[in-house]
């Protein structure tokens, strides 16, 4: 026999008979916002009482279908284990559901948009990756004004001379604004990512998690991908880019060219590392992933070209 | 003096018209947004009402219809599923096909433009935005119901996988299935054609494939695809229950 189900469908959960009848039905919350508080919110969904009693009801506890994560995790947390719905169930229980009017849809939809969008943005990762992001368009947009300022002819031209003027003193509130932004950049990277921070300095640090898009990717990424990441060329057999972002790898400068390559490998297997422990362990292991990276660059600096 | 200019509706989909020009034709759909423009295209008034310049440059579909795409096209009425809106620049052009007795679910996993899309749907009573990730189609479940086709332009290795998930789980029977398909997100191992070649056989299967387009010049290395769903599609793949595969983990672990 088919399993009794539990679905969602917008703002309303469903209990259907094995039959695929509907059998209990409540919303979430008294109103679209509410509803989509309730199942946008961070731990568990709590069950309304109507669906709670369905579920304890008696028979329905031996086969339990409840196909969306969430529901899975709230029976979880009563103690109950799911079953899992074979695709032809799955599509006739998810078929057998009603819909609220597109119109009641879109409300909860925006609502639970809302929501959601409002919760990831207030994660200390994703305000590090927006830094990150506007700290890179402050320093390209200040690139263009400083060569645009040195290209400014002014003669003795007193209209051109005050213009020069207003555009320098634009210029260093622009290199304050700057300035000010990347020293934000820098603490919330030592906090975020302490240790990948420690090894490669927090802008770049955060540059590399804004481009991976979290510290779970990073940590989940391979040396050499992460090697490359930011590499505006693709990478290929014998002709491609040594490097992306690690280009700005602290002391690489200080090596003969020849040297880059083997460094920036060696740097990208550390950051790999770090951002494990920033990720997953915790832990903290930047000054030893320093140390490793200063002995790396002196053998490649004693080697010489 | 200049010919008037002539829109002609498309007979697969009532919103979308095409325009003779000297050297080509040229797509527009009847916008349904307030105010029209969504993302700086052309506007044009025609039969008192406004159409939008559907950029071939911009959007994967509209280089397929630029392209001579045949195969099926969101029409009046219909719900479709899209996954990859990004900020909603062809979602918005989804939404004036299927009008405003028709539904699309914007499906985009990444914080920024799914932003965008936000305030693009406060503005299109018909686009239904929703965060997540397309490889876990049980996650918005409870989100999305059956639909007629579903759109998938996500750029990534595993797309045609995805695209069959999403399908298996989404399409009402006999829906409707089209992809943008990047080969560049597949690897270097193989060119463009020989990923076409792979991604149609494994479309095959459980789709009426329609004849893919090419998308060059205006995106290199994409192709259009698409076709209706056959009961194949929902035959139970080898005993695992929708979004378990071992390849959906796999999968994730690349990306
Ligand atoms: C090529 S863009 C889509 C452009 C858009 N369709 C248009 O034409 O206006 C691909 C989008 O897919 C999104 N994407 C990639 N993987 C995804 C996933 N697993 N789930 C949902 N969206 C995904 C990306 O964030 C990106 O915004």
């Amino acid at each position: 026999m088919a399993p009794a189900v539990l679905l969602r469908g917008g703002d309303r959960l469903f209990g259907l008979s094995p039959e695929f009848k509907v059998s209990v039905s409540t919303s979430l919350g008294a109103n679209a916002e509410r509803s989509a508080e309730r199942w946008a919110e961070e731990g568990t969904v709590v069950l309304p009482a109507e669906i709670a009693r369905w579920v304890n009801g008696a028979g329905i506890r031996a086969a339990l279908a409840a196909p969306e994560p969430r529901l899975k995790d709230a029976l979880a947390a009563l103690g109950i284990a799911v079953v899992a719905l074979p695709l032809s169930e799955l599509r006739r229980a998810h078929a057998a559901i009603p819909r609220a009017p597109p119109a009641a849809q879109r409300d909860f939809l925006i609502e639970l948009a809302r929501c959601e969008a409002a919760m990831a943005i207030s994660s200390p990762v994703e305000a590090l990756i927006s830094l990150a992001r506007e700290e890179a368009r402050l320093e390209r947009a200040l690139g263009r004004e400083r060569s645009a300022a040195s290209e400014f002819v002014t003669g003795n031209s007193p209209a051109l001379l005050r213009h020069d003027e207003l555009g320098q003193r634009f210029l260093t509130e622009f290199e304050e604004h700057h300035r000010a932004v990347s020293a934000e950049l820098e603490r919330s990277a030592g906090e975020v990512v302490p240790n990948l921070s420690e090894l490669l300095g927090g802008r770049l640090a955060a540059q590399l998690v804004s481009s991976a898009g979290g510290i779970a990717p990073l940590a989940r990424m391979s040396a050499s991908r992460l090697q490359l990441l930011g590499a505006r060329r693709r990478p290929s057999e014998g002709h491609g880019p040594r490097f992306g972002l690690l280009y700005r790898s602290p002391r690489l400068a200080d090596l003969p060219t020849s040297r880059w390559a083997a460094y920036a490998r060696s740097v990208a297997a550390l950051s790999v590392i770090a951002a494990r422990a920033d990720g997953i362990t915790h832990g903290r292991i930047g000054s030893a992933l320093v140390a490793r990276r200063d002995r790396r660059f002196d053998e490649l600096r004693r080697r010489g070209r | 003096m200049r010919s008037p200019l002539r829109f002609s509706p498309s007979p697969d989909s009532p919103n979308l018209f095409a325009r003779k020009e000297e050297r080509r034709v040229t797509h527009w759909t009847t916008a349904l947004g307030e105010p029209p423009a969504t993302h700086g295209e052309r506007l044009a008034g025609f039969d008192g009402v406004t159409l939008r310049h559907f950029d071939p440059g911009r959007s994967k579909l509209a280089a397929g219809l630029a392209n001579g795409w045949e195969g099926p096209l969101p029409t009046s009425g219909e719900r479709w599923l899209y996954l990859g809106a990004a900020a909603g620049t062809t979602t918005s052009h989804v939404a004036d096909m299927v009008g405003a007795g028709g539904v699309v679910y914007a499906m985009e996993r990444s914080l920024r433009p799914f932003l965008r899309l936000l305030t693009l749907s406060e503005r299109y009573p018909n686009i239904l935005p929703v965060l997540g990730d397309a490889r876990r189609p049980l996650d918005y479940l409870g989100s999305v119901p059956p639909v007629d086709g579903v759109y998938v332009d996500v750029a990534q290795p595993d797309q045609v996988e995805l695209a069959l998930d999403n399908a298996r789980t989404f399409l009402v029977s006999g829906g409707r299935l089209l992809l943008a398909l990047k080969t560049a997100s597949m690897g270097r191992s193989r060119n463009a054609p020989e990923h076409l070649a792979s991604a149609t056989s494994a479309l095959g299967n459980g789709f009426d494939l329609f004849r893919p387009v090419d998308l060059a010049p205006f995106h290199r290395r994409h192709y259009l695809l698409g076709g209706e769903a056959t009961r194949a599609l929902f035959r139970e793949p080898a005993g695992t229950p929708a979004g378990a595969r071992p390849t959906d983990r796999r999968a994730a672990r690349r990306s």
